[in-house]
């Protein structure tokens, strides 16, 4: 039962800190990966963005939920069933960052959900 | 080409911290891991496996952030989704742990959904869109530029 609460929690945290980063990143501005020459300007926003912080923490909180479910059960178990915090995400990427997605990302994210079922079902029997 | 790089990049270093992670507390419960008396968690932090755990999803950690300011989240996350294949496969071969056949399949289906979601990303970038803070557009939220070619 325990596993299960902690599973949910890691969902829902999980979920918060990607959409938080994720907003949080776009309000500090588009910058391509890896430039170094605008990199001091663009930390420094990025230090400045209180989401960020949230997200960050949000993000710790994960790990530590992550950390306590490792030692409880097998890595194969959770990983999969963790994922359903994407298609959450997903769905908050499109109605909370107004993100399009299309009718494939539905699709793979309906998919998703299809794996993430029978992973569940096969580990309950 | 550099975007897909990095997401390979996350989707590897997430997968091995993640296996190092689940190597470091195998059998270790994490709310009575330090005996009596000790820093609470020193023994944690002195285990190896952890450190490069911690190391590794880090890394892989500040990479994903990075690539969240010039990629969906809607793309970037199930694109990174793929690294629980990986996992599958390192717990199976490195941590020896049985996946039944069902799961296999389970793993798989999420694998497929996965894949077509990066197809679909793939597809839209022609007409990718970058997001520059709101101050600098109209939109509330962000503005929207396109550009032809991707970076």
């Amino acid at each position: 039962m325990e596993i299960w609460i902690a599973l949910i929690a890691l969902v829902v945290v999980d979920c918060a800190a990607n959409l938080l980063v994720a907003h949080g990143m776009k309000q500090t501005g588009h910058n391509k990966p890896l430039r170094s020459s605008r990199l001091f300007r663009f930390g420094s926003k990025l230090v400045q963005n209180p989401l960020l912080w949230l997200g960050f923490l949000f993000q710790s909180g994960t790990f530590l939920l992550l950390l306590l479910l490792l030692s409880w059960a097998n890595l194969s178990f959770i990983t999969p069933l963790a994922s359903s915090s994407t298609v959450i995400s997903i769905l908050g990427a499109r109605f909370l960052l107004k993100e399009q997605v299309n009718r494939e990302r539905w699709l793979g994210t309906l998919l998703i959900c299809i794996g993430i079922v029978l992973v569940s079902l096969n580990s309950a029997s | 080409m550099k975007s897909l790089i990095v997401v390979l990049l996350i989707i590897l270093l997430d997968a091995s911290g993640k296996v190092c992670l689940s190597h470091g507390v195998r059998g270790i419960s994490v709310l009575t891991a330090s005996p009596a008396g000790s820093m609470p968690g020193l023994s944690l932090l002195l285990n190896p496996w952890l450190d490069l755990a911690i190391l590794l999803l880090m890394v892989a950690s500040l990479l994903y952030t990075s690539a969240l300011s010039w990629l969906d989240l809607s793309y970037l996350q199930p694109m990174t989704s793929l690294k629980r294949v990986l996992i599958a496969l390192f717990a199976w071969s490195m941590l020896g742990e049985t996946i039944s056949p069902t799961r296999w399949v389970g793993t798989a289906i999420i694998a497929l959904g996965v894949l077509i979601v990066g197809l679909s990303g793939q597809c839209s970038r022609d007409r990718e869109t970058l997001l520059v803070p709101a101050s600098e557009g109209s939109n509330p939220h962000y503005s929207l530029q396109t550009r032809n070619q991707h970076g």
